[in-house]
């Protein structure tokens, strides 16, 4: 489903930094159905790992391949189209400030062209899905931190996406909703969609049983089924 | 947890969903003016100053050119034909002028007609009457030519000086009014070009200030713009929308550039009239309303819409 042929991300050497080498000839294939976990130092290259998958970023070298498909050949007009089959969760919510929750999930099927009367009862269905459904009217500035990724959440999920990309999801948020967010991805995984957690919390990967892809100074360090956390 | 199977939906590229997208397009560009309100009547205001601007230089512009014609026609060479020369002679020098480049009026006065006219200007003064009734008809044939450039005048002059004619003429009335000719067409010709120039410069001005402030709006919009193309959103739809909000601008622009000179005709109309003889803005408006309407939908459109997609492009390409 995903597969990272030999893929090197440099940045080049610029005023007063060095060169940074964030990735040097990775190769990580991951398969349909997959519960994958990121691990890693901060700066280890994992949020650059999903920049790299949405098109955001371009490799420096190497191709990467989603669905069968070379993402370098995909250019900014068409790259929406492999961004809607993957739902992203980032650490920072990036939620609009100017959108009520509602909205905030709303708008990308409106972009769609999907018809009123689904956008009214999916969006619902979607917010009770993530228990947020008595909030659908409020402000992110209105939310915590938790609430704030629960609706994250329930954008990443409004395509429908064959695979969801969570970037250190609870990064920001109160440890009391730390297990609500995992397990919301696990019970997300158990429905066939294949899930990518990017996280440095060491309870997390230890609790999970999954598989664990460790990153450092540029490359796949340990990839393990059922590892533990170990950097 | 039933819910995320059941989330399918038919997307069809039908109209219907054309025109949905559409019209979601349109209500994203106007919820995002209404967010940046502030930003927003700046931009229409500016596209109004605009649009005010060039409404009142193509009225300056028309009325300096009507004043200048005007002055034009006033100004003639005239010759004097000596007495007894045959109204033949006199029509083969009028035909000779009428085919010279740039002459745009040539017009025979006999002696009969000079008399007349005389007559009718001074009938209510007997003194003049009983002195002319002394004299018999003073007046000689004459033509007076008119022309609407220098070089014209200068090929007339070179006419009736050159032609076997002459010997016919009494006098040719041109020297002195040569050089108040020559000053004439220079002013009319400067106060055209500078008008012009003004007219361009302000309008760039202007089309700076009102790219800049559409800018700084959707400079303003950017992380918005990066999270809704990292989540999926096309980039031809964010495209549409800021096109969109550039048309809303200058349709908005347009309305408001409307009702201000509206005001200020109404206001200071009469007035420019009285002050500045024959200068009647309102009437000018009405007559070229169709005209004016179709400049100000192309500038406003072009401005807006124009800016937009400039501004924009640069914020897509996440």
């Amino acid at each position: 489903m995903i597969f990272f042929d030999k893929v090197s991300k440099i940045y080049p050497a610029h005023l007063n930094k060095k060169e940074n080498i964030v990735f040097k000839d990775i190769f990580l294939r991951i398969e349909k159905g997959e519960f994958v976990l990121i691990t890693g130092k901060s700066g280890a290259g994992k949020t650059t790992l999903f920049r790299l998958l949405i098109g955001e970023e371009k490799p420096t070298k190497g191709k990467i391949y989603f669905e069968d498909k070379d993402l370098s050949k995909i250019g900014h007009g068409k790259i929406h189209t492999i961004r809607r089959k993957m739902g992203i969760i980032f650490q920072d919510y990036k939620l609009l400030s100017t959108k009520n929750v509602y909205e905030n999930i709303s708008y990308i099927m409106e972009a769609l062209g999907v018809p009123d009367k689904d956008i009214e009862r999916n969006v619902p269905e979607l917010l009770e899905l993530v228990g947020l459904e008595s909030r659908a009217y409020h402000y992110p500035d209105e939310l915590s931190g938790g609430e704030k990724q629960r609706v994250a959440i329930a954008r990443a999920l409004v395509c429908n996406p064959d695979v969801i990309l969570a970037d250190e999801p609870t990064g920001n948020v109160d440890p009391y909703y730390t297990m609500d967010i995992i397990n919301l991805l696990l019970k997300i995984n158990e429905k066939g969609t294949t899930v990518l957690l990017a996280t440095h919390d060491k309870d997390i990967v230890n609790s999970l049983d999954k598989r664990v892809v460790t990153l450092s100074d540029g490359v796949i360090v340990r990839d393990e089924m059922g590892g533990k956390f170990r950097l | 947890m039933v819910l995320l199977l059941e989330m399918k939906w038919e997307v069809n590229l039908d109209y219907n969903i054309m025109f949905t997208i559409l019209k979601r397009t349109l209500k994203l560009a106007w919820n995002n003016l209404k967010h940046n309100s502030g930003l927003f009547l700046v931009a229409v205001f500016a596209i109004a100053i605009v649009l005010i601007f060039t409404t009142f230089a193509f009225v300056i512009q028309d009325f300096a050119q009507s004043v200048s014609s005007e002055i034009k026609q006033k100004v003639s060479v005239s010759v004097y034909f000596k007495d007894g020369v045959d109204e033949d002679t006199i029509m083969d020098v009028k035909s000779g002028l009428e085919e010279l480049p740039d002459v745009v009026d040539v017009s025979y006065t006999s002696t009969e007609d000079a008399l007349d006219s005389f007559i009718q200007r001074y009938k209510n003064d007997p003194l003049l009457m009983a002195a002319l009734a002394e004299v018999g008809n003073p007046f000689p044939a004459s033509i007076s030519v008119s022309s609407d450039s220098v070089e014209g005048y200068d090929a007339i002059v070179y006419f009736l000086e050159d032609s076997p004619s002459q010997v016919f003429f009494e006098k040719i009335d041109y020297g002195q009014r040569k050089p108040i000719i020559e000053d004439l067409f220079y002013i009319t010709d400067t106060v055209k070009k500078a008008g012009l120039l003004i007219a361009v410069i302000m309008s760039l001005i202007a089309i700076l200030v009102v790219f800049n402030i559409i800018k700084s709006s959707i400079r303003g919009m950017r992380d918005e713009i990066s999270i809704m193309r990292l989540v999926g959103v096309s980039r031809n739809f964010l495209f549409a929308s800021f096109a969109f909000q550039g048309l809303i601008i200058g349709l908005f622009g347009i309305a408001l550039s409307f009702l201000i000179t509206i005001a200020l005709v109404f206001l200071f109309g009469e007035d420019v009239k009285s002050i500045v003889f024959g200068l009647d803005v309102a009437n000018y408006l009405e007559e070229n309303s169709v005209f004016l309407l179709q400049v100000h939908v192309f500038v406003a459109f072009m401005l807006g819409v124009i800016s937009s997609i400039l501004a924009v492009t640069r914020y897509l390409k996440v």
